[in-house]
């Protein structure tokens, strides 16, 4: 009996505890206690992780830059494959845009045949102005075929081999070419320079020049197809005196970066050499 | 082997004279590249096969380029001749010797390129050619031959081993 009440008191003890603990638990005093008691333990456990990770680290480090460094590598590799299919791709894009435009300039203009080719070197020597292109007699190009781009005018072929040709582009110094002009409605002459630059002669004195007239192929001597598009008048000179008006000529194609031509393969200069007495 | 050497070397730079090197240029004057490997080939004095480098060099100039076919092929044997006739004389300054030779084989080749192109019909002013073209042509060759002078030297070395003597 007395062993009974005493296991009921430690019961009821019990019991009672456990209904404080949760009374202070609900009421919100034990969270107070608990964090005296709980806040340095995790201030310790903290401190012990820390260095714990630390030592870790020190172990394990070495290995995890090594892979690091191998997958840096990777990545670097990759990175280098990737810039320079970019890049190529860039170039085909390019590539693309040029050849795109040099077909719309084909399609408008359906009565002519072309052969689009690429530009493949410049002549080495400084005085003279001539390209070479990566298609030849192979290809149907015969010497005097009028090559153009999308823009304009580029020049004439010149020699021709199986598999390449040489161009003399309306800039080198030895070109001449008959113009005719759109607004003034006269004839002219487009000559090349040893500088790159081309200019308006032989103008009629009696006609007025303006900037920005365009200056087309009249067709005359036979050496080019007429109405071939050559550039704009830029500043036009009229000394007194003088026989004949002049003028720089801003040229429409872009002949620093000329990548890709078209050879128009359908027009036959006219050689009339033998006519001469 | 240096004289098979040649062919692969003057394809090569004749490549970058006609892809890169025309569009490098101080005014209007660029490097003549294959000119001045000549000179600086033709002061190696190990180097014994000489003249068919200069041959194949002058050769490949006169079929590539529309200039007169003549004037590569005066230029190149006469950059050869004044190099060999400079060799002898301007003794241990290989340097001054390219610079010399640079000099004198660039104004002849540009004179020479400039008559050419009159007596063919082309007619270009004498001040602007002088100016645009030929000057800075000259310049540009003489930046260029210092390095293509140690690069013929080396390959020079590389072909024809100088002996020692004990």
């Amino acid at each position: 009996m007395k062993r009974l009440s005493q296991r009921t008191l430690q019961s009821i003890t019990i019991g009672l505890i456990i209904l404080g603990v949760l009374a202070l638990s609900l009421s919100g005093l034990l969270n107070q206690i608990v964090g005296t008691v709980i806040d340095p333990m995790v201030a310790v456990q903290g401190w012990f992780a820390s260095r714990t990770q630390a030592i870790v680290e020190f172990f394990t480090m070495p290995r995890d830059v090594a892979t690091l460094r191998q997958e840096n590598l990777l990545l670097q590799d990759q990175v280098s494959q990737l810039q320079s299919e970019l890049l190529a791709a860039r170039q085909q894009l390019t590539e693309t845009d040029i050849l795109y435009a040099l077909l719309d300039y084909a399609r408008a203009k359906p009565e002519n045949k072309y052969i689009a080719a690429s530009v493949i070197g410049r002549d080495p020597s400084p005085f003279i102005k001539y390209i070479i292109i990566n298609h030849g007699s192979d290809d149907g190009i015969v010497k005097g075929m009028p090559v153009v781009t999308q823009q304009g005018l580029v020049g004439k072929v010149v020699a021709v081999t199986a598999t390449a040709a040489r161009v003399q582009l309306i800039t080198d110094p030895g070109s001449v070419i008959n113009v005719r002009l759109e607004q003034a409605n006269t004839d002219g002459q487009v000559l090349g320079s040893v500088t790159g630059d081309i200019s308006l002669d032989m103008v009629n004195p009696g006609v007025t020049l303006n900037q920005g007239d365009l200056i087309l192929t009249s067709g005359l001597g036979g050496t080019y197809p007429a109405d071939i598009l050559i550039g704009q008048v830029l500043s036009p000179e009229s000394p007194d005196n003088a026989l004949f008006q002049k003028a720089s000529v801003q040229p429409v194609v872009d002949f620093v970066n000329l990548r890709a031509v078209l050879i128009i393969t359908n027009f036959r200069p006219v050689d009339y050499s033998p006519l001469v007495p | 082997m240096g004289t098979l050497l040649a062919i692969p070397i003057i394809f090569i730079l004749l490549m970058l004279q006609t892809t890169l090197l025309s569009q490098v240029t101080l005014l209007h004057g660029s490097v003549d590249l294959i000119l001045l490997w000549i000179a600086a080939w033709s002061l190696q004095k190990q180097v014994t096969s000489v003249w068919f480098w200069t041959i194949l060099a002058a050769v490949a100039v006169a079929y590539v380029s529309a200039i007169p076919w003549y004037v590569p092929v005066i230029c190149y044997p006469l950059a050869t001749i004044i190099a060999k006739w400079v060799n002898k004389r301007v003794w241990q300054s290989p340097l001054l010797m390219m610079f010399l030779v640079t000099m004198i084989t660039s104004i002849v080749s540009n004179g020479l390129s400039y008559v050419a192109l009159a007596l063919n019909g082309v007619s270009i002013p004498l001040k602007t050619g002088l100016v645009q073209v030929m000057i800075p042509s000259v310049l540009i060759n003489l930046l260029v031959a210092l390095p293509v002078f140690a690069l013929a030297r080396d390959t020079a070395q590389w072909v024809y081993p100088l002996e020692v003597i004990e």
